[in-house]
Formats: C-alpha cells, sequence, structure tokens
C-alpha cells in the first residue's frame, strides 16, 4: 500500500476512472475482489455491478468490513474483454470503475462502453 | 458545421458523459502529430505534468504554427491533439491572445487545466505561449 496509491484513492471518480482504463491498458491486467461467495458484487441505485481496480493495492481502500473473506484477484486483460464483459453485458450487469472509500463510490459504466474503451488500442 | 481544423474539438464538444468523453479523447489521440522519439529530451520535456509531456513548436517565416508534441499516457495524448488541431491554426500573435480557459469549458476539458492528478495541461499552455513567443 503505498503513497501514491492512497492518493490516487482520494481523486474525484472521474480521474479514478480514467486512471483505470489507462493503467489496465498499460498493464493488460483489472483487478475485482472474490468472496467466500465468488466475485463481489454491488447493487448501485439501478443495476448490480461488478468492483474493477486498477491493481491489487487500491482494492484495500474500498471498505469492505462486511467481506472478511473477499481478496483482490487478478483478471487478464484478454480475458477481461473477450469473455467477461460480453457475458456481463448478456446479464446487464453493470461496472463501477476504482471505487473507494465507506460510500464505496466509483464511475457506473456499461460492459459495452468499456469495452470501447479497453480494446481501442492499436498498438 | 465540423470543418477539417476543429473536427477533434468538435467531437468532444458533442460528447454526451463521461464515457463517451473519454472514448472521443482516446480516439482524438490517434490523430495527435508525435515529437519523434529522438526529439523527446529534456529541452522538450514540459516539467511537472504526472505523465511525462514532450512538447515542441516551430513558425516559420510565414508565421504558420507546427506543434509536435507527445505524451506517455493515452487520454493526454488525446488532450495534446485537441490543443494541436487549435494551436496550428492559429498565428503566434493569435495564441499569444487566445483564451485557453474558455475554450476547454466548451469542449468540456476545463477538468485538465485544474484538474487534482495535476496532468500539467496549464504548463503545456504557458509552454506553447511561450514558444509561440520566442520562436516567432
Amino acid at each position: 500500500m503505498t503513497a501514491q496509491t492512497e492518493q490516487e484513492s482520494q481523486l474525484p471518480a472521474r480521474e479514478r476512472g480514467e486512471l483505470l482504463v489507462e493503467r489496465v491498458l498499460e498493464t493488460q491486467t483489472i483487478w475485482g475482489l472474490m468472496g467466500a461467495d465468488g466475485w463481489v458484487m454491488v447493487d448501485s441505485d439501478t443495476q448490480t455491478c461488478l468492483p474493477v481496480w486498477p491493481d491489487e493495492a487500491s482494492v484495500a481502500f474500498w471498505q469492505r468490513k462486511d467481506l472478511p473473506d473477499s481478496k483482490p484477484q487478478p483478471i487478464a486483460l484478454d480475458e477481461f474483454t473477450g469473455t467477461w464483459l460480453p457475458g456481463l453485458k448478456k446479464n446487464q450487469i453493470g461496472l463501477v470503475l476504482f471505487p473507494t472509500g465507506n460510500l464505496r463510490e466509483g464511475i457506473v459504466t456499461s460492459a459495452d462502453e468499456l469495452l470501447l474503451q479497453l480494446t481501442d488500442d492499436d498498438e | 458545421m465540423t470543418t477539417n481544423s476543429s473536427k477533434l474539438a468538435t467531437q468532444l464538444a458533442q460528447a454526451k458523459g463521461w464515457d463517451n468523453l473519454l472514448r472521443q479523447l482516446m480516439l482524438a489521440g490517434k490523430a495527435l502529430h508525435p515529437l519523434s522519439a529522438q526529439a523527446r529530451n529534456e529541452h522538450s520535456e514540459v516539467q511537472g505534468c504526472q505523465s511525462r509531456v514532450w512538447l515542441q513548436l516551430t513558425v516559420d517565416n510565414n508565421q504558420q504554427v507546427a506543434m509536435l508534441a507527445w505524451s506517455d499516457s493515452k487520454i493526454i495524448r488525446g488532450v495534446l491533439a485537441v490543443i494541436q488541431e487549435k494551436v496550428n491554426v492559429l498565428s503566434p500573435e493569435q495564441i499569444a491572445a487566445f483564451d485557453f480557459d474558455d475554450w476547454f469549458a466548451s469542449i468540456q476539458l476545463e477538468r485538465y487545466l485544474s484538474q487534482s492528478r495535476a496532468s500539467g495541461i496549464a504548463e503545456v499552455i504557458r509552454q506553447i505561449r511561450h514558444q509561440a513567443a520566442v520562436n516567432d
């Protein structure tokens, strides 16, 4: 848990969303949270969402006292864009990007939109 | 009406929502005329940017400005491409007088001039003004 990560966790939601997209493209890895009963999902106002983070350390800034057995798990970007996002779309599950803090806030986006952002890469 | 000289800016101005704006910005980055790897050195690097940014601006005898830039960050490359599109159609005099704050607000990019992550775009604008003035 570095000072940089702590600083990043306090950025406004939009900037955390941008940071997630950039870092995931760079590292080719995205992080979710595995709980006792599978991947952790959260309910936003209107839909169920999968929370995702740019790296393992940033997950620590999300309050999860109610999920004592949960553990950050990496997902390879190829697998995420090829299998996960189409599956989430089919099940109408959204995504919440780099949520942090007690309020668990983060930008809520759709599988379609995140897929476009994460595959706009021609390098 | 969209003209070729403001295509990127128009696309941003019309983007709806954070997601779409980000995607447009990343697409805009692909249009950036890059500063070559050899020219990215301590002279062209813009200080004070979280993501590394390099910038070079030249003015020819006809007052034609040519900006080249690069950043490690895909998103910042998008911001630079939009600035480049604008700066390259302005004369050094017009650059000195141009209200970048106002223009950034009109294309939904004001955040990049003041954001906490200190992307350093404000410093990029200072460098553009400085180089346009001294290279004129």
